[in-house]
């Protein structure tokens, strides 16, 4: 009994410290290529706002699910982006958040600050 | 170590906590951490150190330089395995950041099935506070991350020595680092982990408050904590024992529910159809199974080896049933979460099994070498 306890707890320091060290030693990114003209673009909206200012993101309806270049843009400059969905003329607020005073820009995922 | 732990951990949560009612400002955060350590940090007792301690500690230190990587930080080049952190954890805490407090108004308006704003609040405010100090720096949620399981190993540590001797509880803390440091630097994970296992072992034999204040936290760190803290109390009522030592977690867990409640934002599990939901996830369990089937551990081989630990010591562990009853109805929860699930089960039972099975990891690995230590052939063990 004693030797299976002594296997036992060499099986744990084994599974429970030394494989999750050798994790942490060799963890590599899943790089996400795709979307790095993408993060360049939110990056290169943020000097164009103003501190309290928000500008408005304008993303495809059926982008809607967590990988929307909106909900990382969130990431990126919290606060300063509200997403919007583009229905039409009138685009539904996408986190129904009101404008500020003085009302927003409107920048849209290819580049462009449309005002 | 026991004291000295739970100190860092009550100390951690009320700085996070002291944020709802203090000014957002340096001096104001430097004045809560004193406060803290006055009134908090005790002498603790003297420490039995054991050489195997070392390799704990020098492992700790390799996982606070994992935690702190730069490209770790990096959401575009970890998106894939850490969203919870950019778009839910990291996300949160610097927009509470920005606004220099809870902005109640992105939390009333932002999609459940989204931004989740029903989450606890107390790991992006623990985030905050240390942006406060120290300016906005994702690699700080990794470095309090390691604090966290610092405090969980110190607990741990004196835990196991009072039923093992000092050599075993040297290997048996040690064999809990990959749990208590998990591999989701920056996600709820760690604190979560640290908050539950140790109030769970801190009421195994006695009734403290500082346990239940510390249930209390994880309540207020990931809503499993609700679930939680109705299972300790379950489960002290079958062994007998009183609830008096949890009317800390309950009152913070209460005055969670209630703000929820008045901010207007619902959990998603209970919204819209829940009977509808239950009965078609009873009726047709095939997705719920094929997310079973289909989840990955996070931990794999270590779960092989706690589940080889528990059968060596199934005989005894009815002296343990105290913690084998919370940890079996918090499974009980978690599958019942699944079914009243508005998403997509499968994916639901996927994305979250093997992380939920790491919170319950340390109070079954107690329970396992505490039981077999307590058998017959336990005086031989080798201190």
């Amino acid at each position: 009994m004693n030797v299976m306890r002594g296997l036992v707890m060499a099986l744990l320091v084994l599974t429970g410290a030394a494989i999750p060290a050798a994790e942490w030693l060799t963890a590599k990114p899943a790089i996400d290529r795709e979307h790095a003209a993408l993060r360049d673009f939110i990056v290169a909206l943020g000097p164009l706002t103003h501190p309290g200012e928000r500008i408005a993101l304008i993303v495809p309806v059926e982008d809607r699910d967590q990988d929307t270049l909106g909900y990382r843009a969130r990431y990126l400059l919290p606060g300063r982006i509200i997403v919007l969905d583009a229905r039409g003329a009138d685009a539904v607020a996408y986190w129904r958040v009101p404008p500020p005073p003085g009302g927003h820009r409107q920048a849209v995922a290819e580049g462009t600050l449309v005002r | 170590m026991t004291r000295l732990g739970t100190a860092i951990l009550i100390s951690l949560g009320a700085v996070a906590l002291s944020l709802c009612v203090v000014p957002w400002s340096r001096w104001a955060v430097v004045l809560v951490i004193a406060i803290c350590i006055w009134t908090g940090f005790r002498r603790s007792g003297a420490f039995n150190f054991h050489w195997i301690d070392a390799i704990t500690a020098a492992l700790t230190g390799i996982y606070i330089w994992f935690a702190t990587r730069p490209g770790l930080w990096e959401w575009m080049n970890w998106q894939p395995s850490r969203r919870d952190f950019f778009f839910i954890w990291g996300a949160r805490a610097r927009l509470f950041l920005d606004h220099h407090g809870i902005d109640f108004h992105y939390l009333q308006h932002a999609p459940n099935d989204l931004a989740h704003p029903d989450y606890p609040w107390l790991w992006p405010l623990t985030i905050d506070w240390t942006a406060i100090l120290f300016g906005w720096n994702p690699r700080l949620a990794g470095v309090i991350g390691a604090v966290f399981g610092v405090a969980l190993l110190l607990i741990v540590r004196e835990l196991f020595a009072d039923e093992l001797g000092n050599r075993q509880a040297a290997l048996a803390t040690l064999s809990c680092i990959g749990i208590a440091l998990p591999l989701t630097a920056g996600f709820a994970e760690a604190p979560y982990i640290a908050y539950s296992a140790s109030g769970i072992l801190l009421l195994r034999r006695r009734s403290s408050p500082a346990a239940g204040l510390i249930l209390g936290f994880a309540a207020l760190t990931k809503n499993e904590g609700l679930a939680l803290i109705v299972a300790v109390a379950v489960a002290l009522v079958l062994v007998g024992r009183s609830l008096r030592p949890l009317w800390p977690a309950a009152a913070l867990a209460g005055a969670w529910i209630v703000v929820r409640a008045w901010l207007g934002i619902p959990t998603d599990l209970f919204a819209g159809d829940v009977f509808g939901r239950l009965v078609i996830h009873i009726t047709y369990p095939a997705a719920l199974a094929q997310g079973f089937t289909g989840s990955t551990m996070d931990q794999p081989w270590f779960f092989l080896a706690l589940a080889i630990a528990l059968l060596v010591a199934v005989r005894d562990l009815r002296k343990e049933r105290f913690m084998i009853l919370v940890a079996a109805m918090q499974v009980a929860f978690f599958v019942a979460a699944y079914l009243l699930s508005p998403l997509d089960v499968a994916g639901h039972v996927v994305s979250s099994w093997g992380r939920l099975q790491a919170q319950l990891a340390i109070p079954l690995l107690f329970a396992a070498l505490a039981a077999g230590r307590a058998s017959g052939a336990a005086a031989d063990l080798p201190r």
